[in-house]
């Protein structure tokens, strides 16, 4: 049950990206909110959580929006999985824990894209995206996350949620 | 299995990147066809997509007006301003066309009537003190224009050339009290002696035997040598009889409007 309302709320999300977000740009960045959601799930539930929201939100995006599937799923994934990792050694309710987690995932995020794309020879100017918007979207994700975070935090008692 | 159970997200996830991999390679040189499935998730997702994206627009236009009101005095202002200009432009369109119709008019005037030199002239400036009876003309003694030149528009006899400058003329208008035209009733060929009277019609002398009834034309009879022949000064309007007179009155209009007056054509002596 948990799993599916989440899904459920990273595909509303996915489309809100793709269609409300494109409208809000600042300096043409977006914030990902999927990414966010993921880091947030994977501090809060865990490892499983955490992989397999990145591999639905990742796999959604690719085929909503993407030309290459996987291409989003594996380094949402990755993600989802270090997150729900790292989480066991952390103090979730701690306000600073999931901002740095955000900046961190957002590097690696961009990191884990760019070496993909290295490696698989795709042709999409991405080191001319990471000079350009990488800052920024550090930023702007850092700040989407702490309004967003406790949100979630209240979401994790709900009772529906709660049940596994 | 101890380790396995230990291990097992980390394996999952392992076998996970592997297929994603597999996959972005497959994926990645792009694709002819995009399978049922995905094809499928998109199709129903389209909609969704469309209405939000809509959705989202109008939003967006919405929430861009309420940034604009802050720029909305300064935006009003300037298309005041614009509309203030185009109005004025399109006074002066007005002007101009109705410029280029009374021009063609007087064009035509001149291909009807070539026995004589013409010169177009623009009034200038009206003389204040005798009002309408006297105007002056911007064309002078440079253009060949001296003085008695008869001066008439294309609806019929304005006046004649009482003084001239180098640059400038006055003219007399029909309707002034001074002045005395010869006219011929094209009718019944009685002559006509006009004088201009108070108001802005003419008042005319003939002798009692004219058959003169309202409604005849009155031309110019090409005595006295200033007009020329058989320019249309007005229509009779009354024809009175006073007892002890040896002349009957008669009112004729002019068929020139005095205040519409703006371009003339003065006759020059060839």
């Amino acid at each position: 049950m948990r799993l599916f309302i989440l899904s459920l709320l990273l595909l509303a999300e996915i489309i809100i990206e793709s269609s409300i977000l494109p409208f809000i740009k600042i300096k043409g960045v977006t914030p990902d909110l999927v990414l966010i959601t993921i880091v947030s799930m994977g501090l809060i539930y865990g490892k499983k959580e955490g992989i397999i929201l990145g591999l639905i939100g990742g796999i959604f995006s690719d085929i909503l929006f993407g030309r290459i599937l996987g291409i989003h799923g594996l380094p949402y994934m990755l993600i989802g999985y270090l997150v729900g990792f790292a989480s066991e050694k952390v103090y979730k309710e701690n306000r600073i824990i999931p901002y740095l987690f955000t900046l961190i995932a957002t590097l690696s995020y961009q990191g884990i894209l760019y070496l993909i794309i290295y490696l698989a020879r795709i042709e999409i100017p991405m080191d001319i995206y990471i000079r350009k918007y990488t800052a920024f979207s550090l930023i702007i994700n850092g700040i989407i996350v702490i309004f967003i975070y406790p949100f979630f935090l209240k979401l994790s008692e709900w009772n529906l949620i709660k049940q596994r | 299995m101890n380790w396995i159970k230990k291990h097992r997200f980390g394996m999952i996830v392992a076998l996970i990147t592997i297929i994603l991999i597999s996959l972005i390679s497959f994926t990645s040189q792009g694709r002819e066809k995009v399978s049922s499935i995905e094809g499928l998730i998109s199709k129903a997702m389209v909609p969704v997509q469309k209405t939000i994206f809509t959705g989202s627009q109008y939003v967006k236009n919405f929430f861009s007006s309420i940034i604009e009101i802050g720029t909305l005095k300064e935006t009003n202002k300037v298309l005041k301003e614009e509309i203030k200009i185009l109005k004025q432009q399109q006074v002066e369109f007005e002007a101009i066309k109705n410029e280029n119709e009374r021009l063609i008019k007087l064009l035509n005037y001149q291909k009807s009537n070539p026995q004589y030199d013409y010169s177009i002239a623009k009034i200038v400036s009206i003389d204040p003190e005798v009002w309408f009876n006297v105007f002056i003309i911007d064309k002078g003694s440079q253009d060949g224009i001296t003085k008695n030149s008869a001066v008439c528009v294309s609806e019929g006899l304005v006046g004649k050339v009482v003084e001239v400058a180098s640059g400038t003329s006055k003219v007399l208008a029909i309707t002034d009290t001074g002045s005395m035209i010869n006219g011929v009733s094209s009718r019944t060929g009685d002559y006509i002696r006009i004088q201009g009277s108070t108001g802005s019609t003419l008042e005319g002398f003939v002798v009692p035997e004219a058959k003169l009834i309202p409604g005849d034309i009155i031309v110019t009879s090409g005595l006295g040598g200033i007009y020329p022949e058989n320019i249309i000064i007005g229509e009779v309007e009354e024809v009175k009889k006073k007892v002890g007179m040896l002349e009957k009155t008669v009112v004729i209009n002019p068929a020139v409007d005095f205040h519409q007056l703006k371009e003339v054509i003065v006759f020059k002596k060839k």
